[in-house]
């Protein structure tokens, strides 16, 4: 009876600890979306985090149950990681109560992440000019956040936005989109915001007779990613409508373009918050934009002034063309030349709405904004009717080298040869198709390549930083190796299937993972250059970050080289995958500590010549009777298995030990090496059942299999996992039977992993039925399997059989 | 323990004791979690029962697995803290099981249901969620227990086992104080680093950075001299501190008393959760909008869904009622 | 056009889920028709206008998204609101994009349902 409970609660435990790992998992990928865009202080970063560490340190505590302490080094290391994840934590407390709305002219610092990058922008030149930026307020992300929060679009944009990038039907896109942007535009604004602008609008009531700018700030926006003109301004509004161009503003987060930009530079939607800039409007007698240095000649030293008449908003949108100034670049510029715009030229109209006195006073400033800043910017400004110039916005000039897209019109006509998947990480690449098998380091991919694989394990992360694409025929979302994919930007698909082998052909392939899309040949002939230049700058784009190297990053990735040890954890995400693997193993070890215990009570009743003991876990078998009959095993997955092992087709010799009677001891000494070998011919084979689990152990002539399954219903918790190692044949011969099973498997929808003869396979996350099918094929194939390492005599065996087995012709078996 | 070391082998690296009372604490958590989410599914079982509602049978069956699903984790957190006597949980856990399977799943699988007879006015569904509401809760015509009393068997089961556990002596600081005209001794271990800020033997109040037992001894006297104490009145605790977390308890077996306490800011995570034995009447002890249940053992109290500043003063309360009942 | 009767159709395979709404609802004087039976409701609309279609999102015969689709293409003016259950999020979204106007979860109070519809109308009297 102890040993009943103690099984049981080993049981549970693998239980508890693999739904901890699901959880650990989808905690990490949240916040692997969440940390681009919040602040650290954040507590929908630092509460997840939380979870996770006690999530992590509990399932540390149910390995070592299972381990008898093997991995007891894991808590050292967690606690080391917590404090230091506590010491980032402790940056600025008073994060969580940021204010809805912060004036311009606040002499305090604000953060780019409470005012967005615009914002951020006009504060400091402001703080500088004081008397040529107009002043206004921002409703900060605070505010932004409220508003979604108190009209419960957090989760339903999370829901329309869960799986966006994976769409391929453009007016499915099309109509999410729209739907956000109505769910906001009839949105209830908070009573508190609400407040908020009247009470910053009436500040500015003798400023703002032509009414206000209302203008986006989104965060990152103007900063290394140029989110420029993506996002709605709504001019001249007046007083008592700004709470409507507020939502409007916002509602432009999510045009198709604004969302598609974002899905390409892979962030995460929810979480790239929007402030939104109020300024009373200026009616401009001309505006337009000055460069401080000439963006496509950036030698000339010199600076453009655009200018057109009244406001300059359409000049930014590129719907109209501007007079363009051109000065020299100092402290005192002085015009050089100018060039009138074309529609001018035709109407012979002179430029009479600005003096050239007006442009240099407007080139002065930005020459010593330039200075200021210390870097070249192009600053929006405006004159108004008294001369009085003003600057509206000002940006760090990103002085492009030529890049520019020339796409190859000829080829666009042209058909994807594939189109399936999952998109992991968007964008586009090209290069040479190689297919990376099991038998070839991963090291060796040459540079550039497009990669597809089969199944997408973590040990491919060595590659990422060298490739141009990567295609899985498998792969799980949420899983290692889709996280590193995202941390090396490169564009991927998983889940292709076996559409994956139209590619066998193909010798160059162009990739278009944001629409799942492989077509032959070059297509995007600079897009090689730009995956060339990626994979140069790797290491620099490597996300990074305190916080993100404690918690997110995954640096244990070969579970069989011998840095694959707990002190070497480094992150949390390290500590859960390491937990992970080391229970898939301990589960597989089970036997070991039930050997030397009393003999066990209860045993299978059959007519097959194979023994099997039985250890009841949670009453799923009578307890009346020594001898249990199958049918009466009231468990789900032991019913699918022995329904595969009993089928009247297979072939089973008189005795299951019957070959190998004969053989001396000195043979299995040698062969199986002793009481070190993989399973000593004494031990017995024994089914451990709970009504959803089952844990067999079987020695079948000389090598062993095991399999540790739970099967019910729903499909996340479901998995089955299948070991299989040793035999008394040679060693060739066994390698053999392993490609045997590797194929197999696979063909089953199985996941491998072959090393010599040990072959390691797993089916998880599948349906009931899927998974009782599955366990019914292993029954089958441990039958069948059983001597083959004799019967095949050479490579092409393999084959043969394999195609035998999936035919379901057993008889060559026997 | 006795169980788990004969299994275990002697030779067996075991982890440090502040660890092993740490994950203690933490798991009892989870365990209150695991307790807190199924009175949650159980009202929610209840108030479909009560009003008018649109629902269907796959609402009953989630409703049904969910409960299994957080009873089993209840147990298995149960066995994890207090292995003795764990496997007379799992047989009545299975039975619970087996009785929804037959009584309700097995039911609502067979997709055509329909009234037992015409006249009755019951639609199946209401019939049904009924089941499930009395395998939760009862009240059954026979004498058996539903899956509440076995909740509350469990709690039992880890509360009494739980009140043998000491801290060993190596890991503990200590807090002498005195309150109200009695003196208190404090045996603290810290849930994770730089809790508690000075590193000495004999702590101060404000040594210790933990919000939940600065609430319960804000109102108090200084630390008081070590000299100047009454050895024979002094009350004596545990307590297990984080900065938003206080699991306290007494140091006696024969008196149980049990308080766990977060109090993080966030209301969907706050909770206070008491339990004492049954020499005290806790309900005359408790501020207004505690949750009450009696066991075998005594009495359990919860209160959570309650803003800061309440369960601020809520613990501020309970001190001066709790700290002095038992030495 | 203020507050004229709204004509209502329930399509949902679980017979209590008509029979409590047809109640319910009724009680404001709109006409309510229920159906248990996708097919026989889409036959219903082929030659009857409803105003807002109510409809479970997971049935056997006929899905919800189907009939959404059925019914917007047939008239983009009805407003179609999803009754999901458990575990069909997923589908509500699809839902959504696919252009109902919003979507309820169950279980849920006749009332709930009933403030969904005075929104949909809110929107039909726009046009």
């Amino acid at each position: 009876m102890q040993n009943n409970f103690y099984f049981r609660l080993r049981y549970e435990a693998s239980w508890s600890l693999m739904n901890k790992n699901g959880l650990a998992l989808q905690i990490l990928s949240d916040l692997e979306a969440d940390l681009t865009h919040l602040n650290h202080c954040d507590f929908k970063i630092r509460r997840p985090i939380e979870r996770l560490f006690d999530e992590t340190l509990l399932m540390a505590k149910e390995l070592n149950f299972l381990s008898q302490n093997r991995y007891i080094d894991l808590y050292d290391r967690l606690y080391q990681i917590k404090e230091q994840t506590n010491a980032l934590f402790q940056c600025s407390k008073e994060d969580n109560d940021q204010p809805l709305s912060v004036c311009l002219d606040q002499e305090e610092l604000v953060n780019d992440r409470l005012v967005g990058g615009k914002s951020s922008g006009i504060m400091a030149l402001k703080h500088h000019f004081p008397d040529s930026v107009p002043n206004g307020f921002v409703l900060t992300t605070a505010s932004y956040k409220k508003f979604l929060d108190e009209n419960q679009l957090i989760d339903r944009i999370r829901l329309l936005f869960n799986n966006i990038d994976a769409i391929s039907d453009q007016n499915q896109f099309k109509l999410r989109t729209e739907t956000i942007r109505n769910w906001i535009l009839s949105a209830k604004i908070p009573k508190s915001i609400s407040e908020s602008i009247k009470f910053n609008a009436q500040k500015f009531k003798e400023q703002s007779t032509a009414g206000w700018a209302v203008r986006s700030s989104a965060t990152s926006e103007d900063s290394q990613f140029s989110f420029a003109g993506q996002f709605a301004s709504k001019l001249y509004v007046p007083f008592e409508d700004l709470e409507d161009a507020y939502k409007y503003v916002l509602a432009s987060k999510f045009t198709d373009r604004a969302v598609l930009y974002r899905l390409h530079c892979g962030f995460s939607e929810i979480d790239t918050p929007m402030a939104v800039l109020f300024m009373p409007m200026i009616d401009p007698a001309a505006s337009g934009v000055i460069y401080t240095a000439d963006p496509l000649h950036v030698e000339s030293n010199q600076m453009i002034v655009n200018a057109v008449q009244g406001i300059s908003e359409d000049l930014v949108q590129g719907k109209i063309e501007a007079d363009v100034f051109i000065l020299s670049r100092n402290r005192d510029p002085k015009l050089i030349s100018s060039i009138p715009s074309e529609k001018k030229i035709k109407k012979d109209n002179k430029n009479d709405y600005i003096s050239e006195q007006t442009i240099s006073i407007v080139a002065s400033l930005a020459y010593r904004a330039m200075e200021v800043f210390g870097h070249d910017m192009d600053i929006e400004w405006a004159v108004d009717y008294n001369g009085k110039v003003s600057l509206l916005q000002a940006r760090r000039i990103h002085l492009a080298t030529q890049e520019k897209i020339q796409e190859n019109k000829g080829l666009k006509s042209a058909p994807p040869i594939v189109e399936a998947g999952i998109t992991i990480f968007p964008g586009r690449a090209e290069g040479n198709v190689f297919f990376l098998s099991k038998e070839i380091d991963p090291k060796s991919v040459p540079k550039g390549s497009v990669v597809i694989v089969s199944e997408p394990t973590p040990e491919l992360a060595v590659m990422l930083p060298n490739i141009a694409a990567l295609i899985a025929q498998e792969g799980n979302v949420l899983g290692h190796l889709a996280t590193l994919v995202r941390e090396f930007s490169v564009p991927c698909i998983f889940q292709m299937g076996t559409q994956a082998r139209l590619l066998y052909s193909a010798n160059v392939v162009s990739l278009d993972a944001t629409k799942r899309r492989v077509y032959t040949g070059s297509r995007w002939p600079n897009i090689k250059e730009r995956v060339l230049t990626r994979i140069a700058n790797a290491s620099k784009h490597r996300k990074s970050g305190p916080l993100y190297d404690l918690v997110l990053s995954l640096n244990l990735l070969d579970p069989y080289s011998s840095s694959f040890k707990a002190i070497n954890c480094r992150s949390i995400h390290d500590v859960v995958r390491f937990i992970h693997e080391m229970s898939v193993r301990t589960l597989f070890k089970i036997e070991d500590e039930q050997r030397g215990r009393k003999k066990m009570k209860y045993r299978l009743n059959t007519s097959l010549p194979i023994k099997f003991h039985l250890i009841d876990i949670d009453g799923c078998m009578p307890n009346d009777k020594a001898l249990i009959e199958p049918e009466h095993i009231d468990s789900v997955p032991f019913k699918a298995f022995w329904h595969g092992m009993s089928n009247s087709k297979l072939h089973w010799p008189n005795h299951w030990d019957a070959q190998f009677a004969g053989l001396s001891n000195d043979f299995k000494e040698q062969v199986l090496g002793g009481t070190l070998g993989p399973r000593r011919p004494k031990d017995a084979n024994y089914i451990m059942a709970g009504r959803d689990y089952i844990n067999i152990n079987a020695r079948l002539t000389y090598h062993y299999a095991t399999i540790d399954a739970f099967v019910g219903k729903g499909h996340e918790n479901n998995r089955i996992n299948f070991r299989f190692r040793g035999g008394g044949a040679s060693d060739e011969n066994r390698g053999r039977r392993a490609m045997f099973l590797e194929i197999v498997l696979r063909q089953a929808g199985f996941g491998v992993d072959r090393r010599s003869d040990l072959v390691t396979s797993w089916f998880r996350r599948y349906p009931q039925k899927e998974s009782e099918n599955a366990l019914e094929f292993l029954g089958k194939l441990m039958v069948c399997a059983r001597q083959l390492d004799i019967k095949m005599k050479n490579d092409s065996d393999i084959k043969l059989y394999a195609d035998y087995f999936i035919k379901e012709n057993y008889d060559i078996f026997s | 323990m006795k169980l788990l070391n004969n299994i275990l082998n002697p030779f067996i690296r075991k982890e440090k004791p502040i660890i092993e009372a740490r994950i203690k604490v933490l798991r009892f958590r989870k365990f209150l979690e695991n307790a807190r989410t199924l009175m949650d599914l159980i009202e929610d079982g209840k108030e479909k029962l009560k009003e008018e509602y649109i629902l269907d049978r796959s609402y009953i069956s989630s409703l049904v697995d969910k409960v299994i699903e957080n009873v089993r984790m209840l147990v298995f957190n149960a066995c994890m803290l207090v292995p003795e006597g764990g496997e007379i949980l799992y047989k009545e856990f299975d039975e619970h099981k087996i009785l929804a399977q037959k009584d309700i799943l097995n039911i609502i699988s067979e997709k055509s249901i329909s009234p037992k007879d015409k006249n009755e006015s019951e639609e199946p569904e209401y019939r049904l969620l009924r089941n499930a509401v009395t395998w939760m809760i009862g009240p059954f015509s026979k004498l058996r227990p539903t899956v509440m009393d076995f909740i509350k068997q469990t709690f039992d089961h880890v509360i009494f086992g739980l009140s043998k556990f000491v801290y060993p002596q190596g890991i503990v600081s200590q807090l002498d104080l005195n309150k109200s005209g009695n003196d208190y001794h404090l045996d603290i271990i810290q849930l994770e680093e730089n809790i508690i800020l000075k590193n000495r033997k004999k702590l101060a109040i404000n040594d210790i950075q933990c919000r939940p037992l600065g609430f319960m001894l804000m109102d108090n006297e200084k630390s008081m001299n070590i000299d100047t104490k009454s050895l024979s009145n002094q009350k004596n605790w545990f307590a297990a501190v984080s900065r938003d977390y206080l699991s306290l308890s007494t140091k006696n077996p024969q008196n149980i008393i049990l308080l766990d306490a977060q109090l993080s800011g966030f209301v969907d995570s706050d909770f206070i959760f008491i339990f004492a034995n049954k020499s005290i009447t806790l309900e005359n002890l408790l501020p207004k909008g505690f949750r009450v249940e009696k066991t075998n053992l005594g009495t359990m109290a919860w209160n959570y869904d309650t803003p800061k500043n309440i369960m601020e003063n809520h613990l501020a309360y309970l001190s001066q009622k709790i700290l002095k009942l038992y030495n | 056009m203020e507050n004229r009767q709204l004509r209502i159709m329930v399509i949902d395979d679980e017979q209590i889920v008509g029979k409590r709404l047809k109640s319910a609802l009724e009680k404001t004087g709109d006409i309510i028709e229920t159906f248990e039976d996708g097919v026989k409701a889409l036959e219903r609309l082929n030659n009857h206008p409803f105003d807002i279609v109510v409809t479970d999102i997971r049935m056997d015969e006929i899905d919800g998204i189907e009939i959404l689709e059925k019914v917007l293409a047939k008239s983009n003016q009805t407003k179609v609101i999803m009754i999901t259950g458990y575990a069909t999020v997923e589908m509500a979204r699809e839902a959504l994009a696919k252009g109902a106007f919003d979507f309820i979860a169950k279980p849920f109070k006749p009332n709930d349902l009933r403030a969904i519809i005075d929104k949909a109308a809110k929107e039909l009297r726009k046009n």
